[in-house]
């Protein structure tokens, strides 16, 4: 099912995330998508993420479906030209994915093969216009393909970047390549993400707002100095701080957020990041 | 005759061309930082070269920037910010946002971007269409776009300017 679907029911949508483990033991990554299952509409299967090389996302992502549950393919734009891309999404067509999520990537020097050659033959837009050019029916040589793909292509935008403009100038490019919905990066304050929303209404994309949980004030600090475009204002890093119950405060912390978003966007992405286990709780608190 | 069409007669001299592609290629790897990627866009992006991002984005900023420094060299300005910066001073963000920057053509890599502009290689808009403002007289608009450029080239080798942004992290 495409997540365009939910959105166009005016349903508020709901997507979780599993890494592929690094090395071929899949056990555990199939429990953690088991948890959520019911509880969310896709599941995001992250590519290489960090740079750190693993399994694949396009095997994952037919794994899941196997399962019967609704996988997001994250397409990066780092390990692979054109020809390469492109193909991917016509197998992952052909395996029964219908949500593709294109990024540029991180750079391949932030992770574990750190002099491996970067790629980054497309960039996220042209990666977006290449899906459609192949809905279409051709590819981007403007070859005519045996049968066309269909999907529901997704993008990222980073609502707490400095400066925003040149950020929403892309998010809009995004759009006219034919992205149909978005996932942010990590927000964890409603006054800016309403401003955001205000600034890209304009835009008349359906916009899930991101959470990762933050699982101790250390962690929050360490996102502050370290993650693009991610703050976390000193009350929550507080909050956490003088919790006796680090686990219970953090669910409930993201819940609320949840709770004081919702109303702003049209879903939800969570990155549990190894905290699958408290996604329903969440939801919970979350009131979805 | 335009100067497309003198440009193009003259290129079809093999020693022309290689002048042209040499005297081309040093100006603007000491003006700009220039990559020869032979698909030139510096006309659009503010005189600031997009190939010199780690990620070779032609279409906006990542999303990897921290404090308009680069996630991958954080001594070094993000381009986009860059670009962004001297569009606004140019005031000619305009040409950010509506042109569409498709994936360069990896077999110009290495060649005068002059001469693919001239014979049509180029997919994006001509430099000069683009270069100086049609609604302004030459006379203003040239000095601007010079002093952009040493603008430019003087941040480039002066490296980050810290002025613009305040609770900045100190190196």
């Amino acid at each position: 099912m495409k997540l365009l679907e939910i959105f166009e029911s005016g349903k508020f949508a709901v997507t979780s995330e599993v890494g592929p483990p690094k090395g071929v033991d899949i056990e555990r990554m199939m429990e953690e998508a088991e948890i959520i299952r019911g509880k969310v509409d896709a599941v995001n299967v992250t590519d290489q993420q960090s740079s750190v090389m693993r399994l694949g996302s396009l095997a994952v992502c037919h794994l899941l479906k196997q399962k019967g549950l609704e996988p997001v393919f994250q397409l990066t734009c780092r390990d692979r030209n054109r020809i390469a891309l492109q193909s991917d999404l016509l197998s992952a067509h052909v395996l029964g994915i219908e949500n593709v999520l294109c990024l540029t990537g991180d750079h391949i020097s932030l992770g574990d093969h750190p002099g491996g050659k970067p790629v980054f033959d497309l960039d996220s837009v042209s990666l977006l216009h290449a899906a459609s050019e192949l809905q279409q029916g051709r590819d981007l040589a403007g070859e005519k393909l045996k049968g066309s793909p269909s999907f529901c292509l997704g993008a990222v935008v980073t609502p707490g970047a400095n400066p925003l403009e040149p950020q929403i100038m892309k998010m809009e490019k995004k759009v006219k390549a034919g992205a149909q919905f978005f996932q942010t990066q990590a927000v964890y304050d409603p006054q800016r993400f309403e401003e955001f929303m205000n600034q890209v209404r304009y835009l008349n994309v359906p916009v899930m707002v991101g959470i990762v949980f933050l699982k101790s004030a250390g962690m929050a600090r360490f996102m502050n100095k370290n993650v693009a475009g991610v703050h976390v204002p000193e009350s929550l890093i507080d909050e956490l701080d003088e919790a006796e119950d680090r686990v219970k405060t953090s669910i409930e912390m993201s819940g609320r957020l949840i709770r004081e978003m919702k109303d702003m966007c049209q879903g939800v992405h969570l990155m549990p990041l190894g905290w699958e286990k408290h996604v329903p709780a969440v939801l919970e608190a979350a009131g979805l | 005759m335009s100067i497309d069409d003198v440009l193009a007669k003259a290129f079809q001299s093999r020693a022309f061309s290689k002048a042209f592609f040499i005297v081309e290629r040093k100006a603007k790897e000491w003006l700009f930082d220039c990559q020869s990627c032979g698909n030139c866009v510096l006309s659009h992006t503010g005189f600031i070269c997009p190939m010199r991002c780690p990620k070779n984005q032609r279409n906006g900023p990542c999303g990897g920037a921290m404090d308009g420094m680069c996630e991958v060299d954080m001594s070094k300005r993000c381009v986009w910010d860059e670009i962004w910066e001297s569009t606004q001073q140019l005031d000619r963000v305009d040409l950010l946002t509506n042109n569409y920057e498709g994936p360069p053509d990896w077999r110009l890599s290495g060649t005068s971007a002059w001469e693919n502009m001239v014979e049509g290689h180029l997919e994006s808009p001509s430099i000069f269409e683009t270069l100086f403002r049609k609604d302004v007289p030459l006379t203003r608009e040239v000095p601007r776009v010079v002093g952009q450029i040493i603008r430019n080239w003087f941040n480039l080798i002066t490296g980050p300017s810290w002025r613009r942004y305040e609770g900045r992290p100190s190196l």
